[in-house]
């Protein structure tokens, strides 16, 4: 196993590196730069340009530099922490992504708690009642989430949310917690308005898991050792429990690589929706704006979290089914 | 008796490998600020490939001997582990690429508090896996249905596959289908 974690740690650096170059390659790949973004606005405007105090700005933020000698620049810095300047908010990225990063992580993890265990619940009670009424409820509510698009149901559950529940729309905490250190009151705040966001990024993940455990789970039980173990007598549940489950779960685990960026792209556009401050809605308004460094930043830390969300589910798998792969066909 | 030992050129493979993560990590290191959380996030991903390093050093001084009555490994991590008294083995196989192909298999024996754990990139490492599984069958020891499928991979047990595919419990882990109690 300390062969495997060092070959793959070993392929995560490369990787990296070539993330930074394709994430650098394109914030850059819109023609222009910030400078020329804001003179634009400016002269829309009917505001008068100083081309001096362009021509130091461009200077100051090495802008004029060749793209090959801006990216050095940028991943020399991000190695020593230096996260580059916001030109759109005029402050350090370290400073404005910090809290952000947080409370992306908070939503991200509680979404993937939220897909795993309703995945979970409902998809062994299907699988276990095929072609039950229930079955075709949750197979049907399982497709209008998969259908739905998420700021549909977003504008939804908001209104409902404050209908039924009195809960204050849009945010992730009450104003008054907004840019002050984190409390008890503040984390409370977060918990009361997490539960929104999560069941609206969560919704169509839950839906393609419950299809797949409940897929996986009826091959396993008309598999003959189900059949055997049953002829014997064993309780149901108890069968349920130790055999077929274990080696159905196998997908809950190698989803992590894939659940982590389907979250974080299906939050930006909820971001927008719910106001939240999380990385998406900054990620789009920088992405907008031409704020490369922010915009890289972003999304160096992004393609950061799916690699080590990747290596985590591989390690995972490989510790549970450390399986050859068969001639004709895969063990997983 | 048989003697077995590493293939020079693997663990060559393995050293050069460990000495590129601790490069690819400790170099950055040398232009970053003291203290700065890069230093930290780099420096963890260092010793750990310093510490496979230092196994894989490890594994050109391990000697393997085989027998019929026991499997006794020295060097670093030394074990001797009777035959008799074998209580487990796990034969696992990890590959780094996507389509499985191209990896390697770790045999671990345990024998009360005695483990020996060999990579397949020992000399014979097939001869000793053939010894162990002629164990497992005369002293009816159980295995995972994982370890069951990598043997048969292997060609020990093959003839089972077929059958092993129709009723994995009598193979696995899961016990034989005839001692299951309600």
């Amino acid at each position: 196993m300390l062969r495997y974690i060092a070959l793959r740690l070993l392929v995560m650096i490369p990787t990296l590196l070539a993330v930074s170059a394709i994430v650098f390659l394109i914030i850059q790949l819109p023609p222009g730069d910030y400078l020329e973004t804001l003179i634009a606005e400016m002269q829309s405007r009917g505001e008068a340009v100083d081309q001096n105090q362009i021509a130091a700005l461009r200077q100051a933020y090495g802008l004029d530099n060749s793209p090959v000698e801006q990216y050095f620049s940028w991943l020399f810095g991000l190695l020593q922490g230096d996260f580059g300047w916001s030109f759109e908010h005029n402050r350090p990225v370290s400073e404005l992504i910090g809290q952000r990063i947080l409370l992306t992580f908070v939503v991200t993890f509680s979404t993937i708690l939220f897909i795993w265990v309703v995945s979970f619940v409902i998809g062994t009670y299907v699988a276990t009642r095929q072609y039950s009424v229930s079955d075709h409820t949750a197979t049907l509510i399982g497709y209008l989430g998969l259908a739905t698009p998420n700021f549909l149901l977003a504008l939804v559950l908001m209104y409902f949310a404050n209908q039924w529940f009195d809960t204050s729309i849009g945010g992730i905490m009450n104003d008054e917690y907004r840019n002050q250190p984190w409390s008890w009151g503040k984390m409370l705040s977060v918990l009361e308005h997490l539960w929104i966001p999560v069941i609206v990024i969560g919704t169509s993940g839950t839906a393609g898991m419950i299809r797949r455990l409940r897929a996986n789970l009826l091959d396993e039980l008309q598999k003959q050792y189900v059949v055997t173990a049953r002829a014997k007598g064993l309780h149901p549940r108890k069968l349920l429990w130790k055999y077929p489950l274990r080696v159905a779960l196998n997908p809950f685990i190698a989803d992590i690589g894939s659940i982590l960026p389907e979250v974080i792209s299906g939050s930006a556009v909820v971001a927008v929706v719910l106001n939240l401050d999380i990385t998406g809605r900054m990620l789009l308004d920088a992405l907008r704006a031409q704020d490369m460094f922010l915009a890289g930043s972003f999304l160096m830390f992004l393609a950061m979290l799916v690699v080590i969300g990747t290596l985590l589910s591989d390690l995972a798998l490989a510790a549970l089914d450390p399986r050859i792969r068969l001639s004709g066909g895969t063990t997983r | 008796m048989t003697t077995h030992r590493y293939h020079r050129r693997d663990l060559n493979a393995d050293l050069l490998r460990a000495c590129l993560g601790v490069a690819a990590c400790v170099t950055p290191m040398f232009f970053i600020a003291p203290g700065a959380i890069a230093t930290y996030v780099l420096a963890a991903p260092a010793i750990f490939f310093g510490l496979f390093g230092l196994r894989t050093w490890l594994h050109t001084r391990t000697v393997v001997t085989l027998d019929d009555a026991a499997i006794e490994m020295t060097g670093w991590g030394s074990a001797r582990i009777p035959w008799q008294d074998l209580d487990t083995l796990k034969l696992s196989y990890f590959s780094t690429r996507r389509d499985r192909e191209a990896g390697w298999m770790q045999l671990t024996l345990r024998a009360g508090g005695n483990k020996i754990a060999l990579h397949s990139t020992l000399e014979g490492f097939e001869d000793i896996c053939r010894q162990a599984f002629r164990v497992t069958q005369t002293r009816d020891i159980e295995m995972s249905d994982a370890t069951a499928r990598n043997f048969a991979v292997i060609g020990l047990g093959a003839s089972d596959t077929t059958q092993h595919e129709k009723t994995p419990a009598a193979l696995s882990g899961w016990g034989n289908p005839a001692d299951w109690r309600r």
